[in-house]
């Protein structure tokens, strides 16, 4: 059950994150946008995860019982995902620095008209 | 255990180039060695099938694996590279950080081929993309930072559909690896294919291709293409499941669609770059079409056919500062004529050729509305290779580079090598009709040529174009 | 034009994988934490997952982080640096700043060495050292700072660290037999258990800081501090 609602939020989410790629005029709003999609993939992983239980997947002690421990595969995954997101986000900042320094200006439209000027 | 050697060998020693970066000399002979190690590794694979799991984990682990469909992408990444770093090193602009950047690419791509994991997918694709945007905005120039972000922009959406398709099979199956996707599922199945599109070379999805060839110096596209064969690999390698044969017309519908817009893209277009941009869509779309064995061996002639096209094209561009092909009247020589000539020779299907043995193979393994749609194709190829082969030459002599020669016959030695020995009978006739009906029909039109524009390829109508894919791919799921 | 387009194109996207995904996401019964627990004698899984039988992964993942910071550096080498001069400091606030400076230590020591324990690891441990102390150089002075880095030699033990963490997780993912092994021997639950875990998870840590912080320093660099 809770699984089913996170992972529908989730998918909202990256609707909103692609929807504002698109329609965003400034680069900033773009990676901004770009963010939350992948925000919203995170959190899909993490509804996979919950769906075999809710607990933290640490055992205190061995010979337990088994309780409905949440799986780690997805969490352990998603850690790596996490990180390659945030070096992706790092990268476009970069560039977009470099083409402010050029440009004069974070607007995508401004930035191609003056591009195909320049041929 | 040995495979795991083929992408761990080429990191390690680039991780060191990078780190000692200010040491030219240095990353390139580690440069050269690694490629002799991974050569080797590879030849020693030569007639092998295997599959393991590393440690024996299970479920929990990864699962790494080598087959007859890996050898030709793995082949062909290795001679470009070695022929980019050749002819990069006739350049003084490139100091360590560039060797250590191309082995690092090198060893993340084989990486992807001996992979049978979908989440290592993922995780080793974006290694080898984002080193593909740090050299791509290498050379620090306004266009081609603006191409670099088109490309990061929308290989980061497409991966992010990517990965929801993943988490949806794990649900399902409880597994990342390949040997479960015989049960994931159509949507499943639907959204991996379409995220991984965007990076593949095909038509309506992949439209930042134009712009990157346009802008950078003349090594990087090739780079950049070994990068899309990674991603045809793995289109090729899905349709072999079983959650993925309900897509089988769709890809001959895309395929065969690219292939025909690509070459009439190409024969309007004027300056070279670009022509050879709009071929990759058109070539992409042969391999598509014809998704098994045969296609994996265009993909190699067409990695190898492709670099020597576009050096020397961007090195007689370099040279003469402009890329406009009506004004290279009367000022290419000989000695940059002659790999221009070979490589136009193979793409077009001439015998004794690479070109002529894949394409043959593709052409017989496909069905009948394919091999009509492939052939118009092929014949509007030769349309516009014509523009490049009927330049009048000058009588002057230019001294090449000892590097640069050596690169442009390693790579025509490649071409040749394949197609000769590899040679037959069945299909000289065809090849020879479609040849001549392309050049007839050359000198009828070629009046009529005119650049189409460029609208689909800015940021937004890209984006736009990658979303509309989705919409019909899972139309195609619900009916 | 263009944005009601792509409303309704991605509407009708969102609608059909909101019905195809309902009978992917039901209950699933099994779970293998007890034997991933069993067979590494540690007691968080999402570590042992991420650093024993998925090694192969964290280490393409350290390289990707790693070169992303020596690429942002090199690329913004011949960007134009803003001025210091004018940053206020401010005294009360520099005096809260390095508060939240120590208190980020301490917690980053306390969630590193005890990833294989608690939920944790170097991951979330390099994250948080690294808001502390750019919390402290954003209101101390970030030059002052970097002084600091080049008197302790930092690019040194980054270099030193980066290659043992290779070498270990290319020698784990290779023969993975050696440390499950070396695992079983160790009590459960103890500080100093689970083999290699605790020290590659250091290193992890001290690697992500870097990264981040290099990261950080360069962007400040180019747009000025407060």
């Amino acid at each position: 059950m809770i699984s089913q609602v996170i992972s529908y939020t989730s998918f909202f989410a990256v609707a909103i994150g692609i929807f504002g790629v698109i329609t965003s005029r400034n680069l900033i709003r773009k990676i901004i946008s770009l963010g939350i999609c992948e925000t919203g993939t995170t959190l899909f992983f993490v509804g996979v995860s919950a769906a075999t239980g809710t607990f933290a997947p640490v055992v205190p002690a061995t010979g337990m019982a088994a309780v409905a421990f949440s799986d780690p595969v997805p969490q352990a995954v998603i850690i790596t995902g996490i990180v390659i997101n945030f070096s992706i986000l790092c990268l476009l900042l970069v560039f977009t620095i470099m083409l402010m320094n050029r440009y004069h200006t974070v607007d995508a439209k401004t930035i191609e008209r003056i591009l195909d000027k320049e041929e | 255990m040995d495979i795991l050697l083929l992408p761990t060998l080429p990191i390690i020693t680039g991780s060191i180039a990078i780190i000692l970066h200010r040491k030219k000399r240095l990353a390139q002979v580690l440069f050269f060695l690694c490629c002799l190690a991974v050569i080797t590794i590879l030849l020693m694979q030569l007639n092998q099938e295997k599959t393991f799991q590393i440690g024996g984990w299970g479920d929990t682990g990864i699962t790494v694996g080598f087959d007859a469909l890996n050898l030709p992408f793995m082949l062909s990444s290795i001679i470009v590279a070695v022929a980019v770093s050749l002819s990069a090193m006739t350049r003084a602009t490139y100091d360590g950080f560039f060797y250590g950047l191309i082995m690092i690419l090198l060893g993340s791509l084989n990486a992807v081929y001996i992979s049978r994991d979908l989440f290592n997918i993922y995780v080793t694709f974006e290694l080898a993309s984002i080193v593909g945007y740090i050299l791509i905005a290498y050379g620090k120039k306004g266009k081609q930072i603006w191409a670099a972000m088109k490309y990061a922009l929308l290989s980061s959406v497409g991966f992010s559909v990517f990965l929801i398709g993943a988490g949806l099979a794990y649900a399902r199956t409880g597994s990342f690896s390949f040997l479960s996707l015989n049960e994931i599922g159509s949507l499943a199945g639907a959204l991996i294919f379409t995220g991984l599109s965007v990076k593949s070379g095909l038509f309506f999805v992949s439209m930042w291709l134009p712009d990157v060839y346009d802008s950078t110096p003349a090594e990087i596209p090739l780079l950049s293409g070994i990068i899309i064969k990674a991603e045809d690999y793995l289109i090729l390698r899905f349709i072999t499941y079983d959650s993925f044969q309900w897509l089988a017309p769709m890809y001959l519908g895309v395929g065969a669609i690219s292939a025909v817009i690509g070459a009439v893209y190409a024969f309007n277009a004027r300056k070279s770059q670009r022509v050879l941009a709009y071929h990759t869509f058109s070539q992409i779309g042969f391999i598509v079409t014809a998704s098994n064995i045969h296609g994996a061996w265009h993909a190699f002639s067409h990695s190898i056919f492709k670099g020597l096209l576009l050096l020397s094209a961007g090195k007689i561009s370099e040279r003469l500062k402009t890329q406009d092909l009506s004004k290279w009247k009367g000022k290419m020589t000989v000695g940059e004529y002659i790999p221009l000539l070979i490589g136009s020779l193979a793409i077009i299907g001439f015998p004794l050729t690479s070109g002529y043995v894949t394409k043959g193979g593709i052409i017989d393994s496909v069905p009948l509305t394919g091999v009509v749609m492939l052939t118009i194709a092929s014949v509007a190829t030769v349309i516009s290779f014509c523009k490049f082969v009927f330049i009048p030459l000058s009588k002057r002599k230019l001294k090449l580079p000892k590097l640069l020669i050596m690169s442009y016959v390693l790579l025509s030695s490649g071409i040749l090598f394949h197609g000769v020995i590899k040679f037959d009978y069945y299909k000289l006739g065809e090849s020879l009709a479609v040849i001549g009906a392309g050049v007839v029909l050359y000198f009828l039109i070629r009046k009529y040529f005119r650049p189409i524009s460029t609208k689909p390829e800015k940021l937004d109508e890209s984006l736009v174009l990658f979303v509309g894919f989705i919409a019909v791919v899972l139309t195609m799921l619900i009916l | 034009m263009k944005s009601f387009m792509t409303f309704v194109l991605i509407a009708y996207c969102f609608v059909i994988i909101a019905f195809g995904a309902w009978d992917n996401l039901v209950y699933r019964d099994d779970n293998n934490v007890m034997e991933i627990s069993e067979r590494l004698n540690v007691p968080n899984t999402v570590t042992a997952v991420y650093l024993q039988s998925r090694v192969y992964d964290t280490l393409f993942e350290i390289i990707l982080f790693t070169m992303v910071a020596m690429a942002v550096a090199l690329m913004l080498k011949s960007e134009p640096v803003h001025e210091h001069n004018n940053q206020t400091i401010d005294n009360s606030t520099s005096v809260y700043g390095s508060l939240v400076g120590v208190l980020s230590l301490t917690a980053f020591c306390f969630v590193v060495l005890n990833g294989h324990l608690s939920p944790g690891g170097g991951f979330a441990g390099g994250v948080i050292l690294a808001s502390g102390i750019s919390l402290y150089a954003i209101t101390s002075g970030f030059s002052g700072v970097n002084r600091q880095y080049e008197r302790m030699k930092a690019g040194l033990i980054e270099g030193v660290s980066f290659v043992i963490i290779i070498s270990s997780m290319t020698f784990a993912a290779v023969f993975p037999e050696v440390f499950q092994q070396l695992n079983q021997k160790q009590s459960f639950g103890a500080l100093f258990s689970g083999g290699i875990i605790p020290m590659l998870n250091v290193l992890i840590g001290l690697k992500v800081y870097a990264a981040s912080w290099k990261m950080v320093g360069e962007f400040v660099a180019r747009r000025g501090p407060l």
